[in-house]
């Protein structure tokens, strides 16, 4: 600070009004007015960071959503029923070849 | 027309909203809350001022004071727990003075009518040279934008530091500091030959 912000910082400015206290006291009488100390909430220990809070919310959504949509999808199926069985035709004209086979005693 | 182009409306709104929650809480170790009369007398000069070289205009000032502490009256919660009173009724004031111009200007846009003229902002003196220095200064003061006016008087007549205006002011500590430079700058240049005389 030099000397001419120092000389600035010195000077005294007007007051205000008294009858503006009076104005604002003037309903409370002469009690007095300590306000009553506040008690803790969770919003003062969340209140400090309300971006970042609101941030770990979205997420947290975004990761149930996500959670609940793969539930709703059928779950893995072991590999040995993943294929589905081969339809009857062909095992009867399997069998049935070999039995021809058997019957006709033809090699290979 | 004040101009408080630091902010976008709906940013100031916003702070608006949530002007009157505590900026600094320990809820382990919990500041008394102290008697509003008393407070009053501690800080209502102080907050008077600022919101007089703010505003420059003494009914806007005195509105904004009573605004502020009816408001602390209806809600005596607010206070519990806050560490730096000054700085934060400071800062309640300075948001409540933007609402109130926000709402002055849309009256006066909408009535049609012209701004007055701006409020004295010293204390009288019998030293006709001090006088005079006084007025010049006010009226150099009224040439800064409002975001370095605010700036300066924090700085200097209420000592904070630049990272506690950018706190009250809602506003980065290089601006805060930035705004600061460039308000002294100009006041000095103002002022130059009055002080020149003074010295």
């Amino acid at each position: 600070m030099n000397d001419f912000e120092r000389k600035l910082s010195r000077l005294p400015f007007i007051q205000p009004p008294a009858a503006l206290r009076e104005a604002i006291f003037a309903d409370a009488g002469g009690k007095v007015i300590t306000p009553e100390p506040m008690r803790w909430t969770w919003r003062d220990w969340l209140w400090p960071a309300p971006q970042a809070w609101a941030a770990l919310a979205v997420l947290w959504m975004i990761f149930a959503a996500l959670s609940a949509s793969d539930r709703s999808t059928p779950a893995a199926i072991p590999f040995s029923q993943a294929s589905p069985p081969p339809p009857d035709g062909n095992l009867i004209s399997y069998r049935t070849t070999t039995e021809l086979k058997d019957v006709l005693d033809l090699a290979n | 027309m004040l101009d408080v182009g630091c902010c976008g409306e709906a940013a100031l709104g916003a702070a608006l909203d949530k002007s009157l929650r505590p900026v600094r809480l320990l809820p382990e170790n919990m500041a008394p809350a102290p008697d509003l009369r008393q407070l009053y007398d501690e800080h209502a000069p102080a907050l008077f001022a600022f919101l007089l070289n703010f505003t420059r205009r003494e009914a806007d000032a005195r509105d904004v004071v009573q605004e502020l502490f009816l408001k602390l009256l209806a809600r005596p919660g607010t206070l519990a727990g806050v560490r730096e009173m000054r700085a934060f009724l400071l800062r309640l004031a300075y948001r409540l003075a933007i609402d109130a111009h926000r709402r002055r200007a849309a009256h006066e846009a909408a009535t049609g009518r012209a701004a007055t003229q701006p409020a004295p902002l010293f204390a009288s003196i019998a030293d006709p040279d001090e006088a005079a220095f006084r007025v010049a200064l006010a009226h150099a003061l009224a040439e800064l934008p409002p975001e370095q006016r605010a700036v300066v008087h924090l700085k200097l007549w209420e000592q904070m530091t630049f990272a506690a205006i950018a706190e009250a002011l809602e506003i980065p500590a290089n601006t805060a500091a930035s705004r600061y430079r460039y308000g002294i700058d100009k006041l000095q240049a103002l002022l130059r030959p009055l002080y020149e005389e003074l010295k």
